[in-house]
């Protein structure tokens, strides 16, 4: 797979896309023309030089952008577009990685697997364009269409029922940004997948734990829970059922600091815990490469904020899988993804600040990263066989790219990790804190 | 005509000592500070608000530096009195503290600080009507400071 297919839809999509939108506060990130290239039996190879260019201008301060690009050197044959939708994926925009992106980075069998496989995503509060937005994403990153007219998505209440459904979130909290996110991302890695969003009543623990409760009775193998907050007790009996694999963020807040340290969900026994990393795309075999996720290094976080959590545990024994030795406790975190800002992934939400159907955005965080792997776990189809993290304490070698470069200590605290455990807070060869064993390479570790 | 003078000099004497003495009594209690830590995906902010009803806004970093130029506002008399008594009210608040969970990438902590306090994190379900109460006025004050409720960051 190759980034930037543009078939014959992906002119259709782009040409849809034309009016700005999304916030802009900097340059854009890279441009695309450069990386357009001929890929497929499905492609349209460039009839000229130059055959692409950006739909808008440059930003201004202040101003709205749009990411969308468009080819000139090709005509929609309009009869083509309904056999080509879901049939070829594409990224018709410049900045954020798209669904193909993703699949290619971490080699995922995205196309081919994880049919019928059920994936559940536990959030806070309703999402009233939740179907509508992840139709729009879903068809302009060239996958099957899933929305809740043919249940491939259900949206459900903490307790499994469709109505009623919770209220919108107070205006202080984007709940619904982080529901677009994790539809998207679970749409990018497993587009055959069924999904179910469990909104619950609020963001009480209480609440959400019903709501994971929920998702695995009703049918949920895999479950990603994109939220946590500091340790306060032991293992919950909630996260630890039989056949389904759990996912939780290890949070933006990094190794330690003003609002870090472990979080649950993520530390329990028997959940994942993901981390996040900076990825880009590299000349090497892979084509890509990996840091540990610290954006607060950079510009003094005036742009891109946070870094990836991790920590052992103050409250959860040692998992009888888990054989670092300077972590007396459960360490954090088990895998990673892409979680960076400054490497963000592309995202439809119709209920941020913009005018649909211009409402693209970049976001990051281990929100980002929880999906996706939760996603990935889904294409490897092994829920019933697997034990929390054990798999990947196990079969990581050969099916995991090591993250060995970076750390995720906030400069502006000082907080580092004591020399026994420093591996919690700086990447090495094998495991580690921030990135756990790495990034998933295929789907033989999951 | 100069007993009237007399009176509207003793008046305006009055009315600015006693403008002095609140100024310099009430500068502990006279100003909240506002504070949103922003998320991975958004601008924090930080708002002062003073029981005049003017107050200062600007979006701000994780370390509590300004991300944008700082903006001045000013909100109905009666909003910032009812502010003030809501915080007075919350301060008194004997319901501990309620914790949630956050979107990791998208949650934030809110908190105002008034005359020593530190409200408990706003972004949380309140623990009681006179939390629930001071939700509502900050957030008519983000509204009118012109802070967006989600001041996204765009790369």
């Amino acid at each position: 797979m190759k980034r930037i297919l543009v078939p014959a839809l992906s002119l259709c999509i782009t040409v849809a896309l034309t009016a700005c939108a999304g916030s802009a506060m900097g340059p854009p990130l890279s441009a695309a023309s450069s990386a357009l290239v001929q890929t497929g039996n499905n492609d349209v190879p460039f009839a000229s030089a130059n055959a692409a260019h950006k739909l808008c201008p440059a930003p201004t301060a202040g101003s709205l952008q749009c990411f969308g690009w468009i080819r000139t050197d090709v005509m929609l044959n309009g009869g083509l577009t309904a056999q080509i939708q879901g049939a070829a994926q594409s990224c018709p925009f410049s900045q954020g990685y798209c669904a193909i992106d993703l699949q290619d980075a971490y080699n995922l069998p995205s196309l081919t697997k994880g049919v019928g496989a059920v994936v559940a995503i536990v959030d806070a509060y309703n999402y009233p364009h939740a179907n509508a937005d992840l139709a729009i994403y879903r068809k302009t990153m060239g996958l099957r269409a899933c929305d809740t007219k043919t249940k491939c998505l259900r949206i459900v209440n903490q307790n499994g029922n469709p109505s009623p459904l919770p209220g919108a979130p107070p205006p202080s909290q984007d709940w619904r940004g982080e529901q677009s996110l994790d539809l998207d991302m679970v749409s990018a890695i497993c587009p055959n997948c069924k999904i179910i969003l469990v909104e619950a009543n609020n963001n009480n623990t209480k609440s959400l734990y019903t709501g994971v409760k929920t998702a695995g009775h009703i049918g949920a193998k895999y479950i990603g829970n994109s939220w946590g907050g500091p340790e306060s007790g032991g293992d919950n009996p909630i996260f630890r059922q039989a056949g389904v694999v759990i996912t939780a963020a290890a949070g933006d807040n990094g190794g330690g600091g003003l609002y870090g340290g472990p979080s649950q969900p993520c530390t329990y026994t028997y959940v994942v815990c993901v981390g996040g990393t900076y990825l880009v795309r590299t000349h090497n075999k892979r084509g890509w490469s990996e840091d540990v996720w610290n954006d607060f290094t950079v510009n003094l976080c005036g742009g891109p904020c946070g870094a990836t959590g991790s920590g052992c545990s103050t409250v959860i024994a040692k998992p009888s899988w888990q054989n670092d030795t300077g972590c007396r406790t459960r360490s954090a975190a088990d895998v990673s993804a892409d979680a960076s800002l400054r490497t963000p992934v592309i995202v439809y939400n119709s209920e941020e600040q913009c005018s649909p159907p211009n409402c693209w955005f970049l976001f990051g965080g281990t929100s980002a990263s929880t999906q996706i792997i939760a996603a990935a776990f889904a294409l490897a189809g092994n829920a019933s066989k697997l034990t929390g993290a054990a798999h990947i304490w196990i079969h990581h070698k050969g099916n995991i790219n090591d993250v060995i470069k970076g750390n995720n200590i906030d400069p502006h605290l000082g907080v580092n990790c004591a020399s026994r455990v420093k591996y919690i807070c700086h990447a090495r060869a094998g495991f580690d804190g921030p990135t756990g064993w790495g990034t998933p390479y295929g789907v033989g570790a999951l | 005509m100069a007993s009237e003078r007399s009176n509207a000099v003793l008046r305006a004497t009055i009315f600015g000592l006693v403008a002095f003495a609140s100024c310099m009594a009430g500068t502990p209690q006279a100003t909240a500070v506002i504070l949103n830590s922003g998320s991975t995906n958004s601008h924090g902010y930080k708002i002062t608000v003073a029981t005049d009803g003017t107050g200062t806004a600007v979006l701000a970093n994780r370390d509590g530096s300004a991300a944008g130029p700082v903006k001045s506002f000013h909100i109905a008399s009666q909003i910032a009195a009812r502010f003030f008594a809501d915080l007075a009210a919350a301060r008194k608040s004997k319901t501990p503290a309620a914790g949630c969970m956050k979107s990791a990438s998208f949650g934030s902590f809110t908190h105002v600080t008034w005359d020593g306090w530190q409200s408990p994190d706003l972004d949380c379900p309140p623990g009681d009507a006179s939390i629930g109460a001071l939700v509502t006025d900050v957030e008519r004050i983000r509204e009118a400071s012109g802070i967006p409720a989600f001041p996204l960051r765009q790369p």
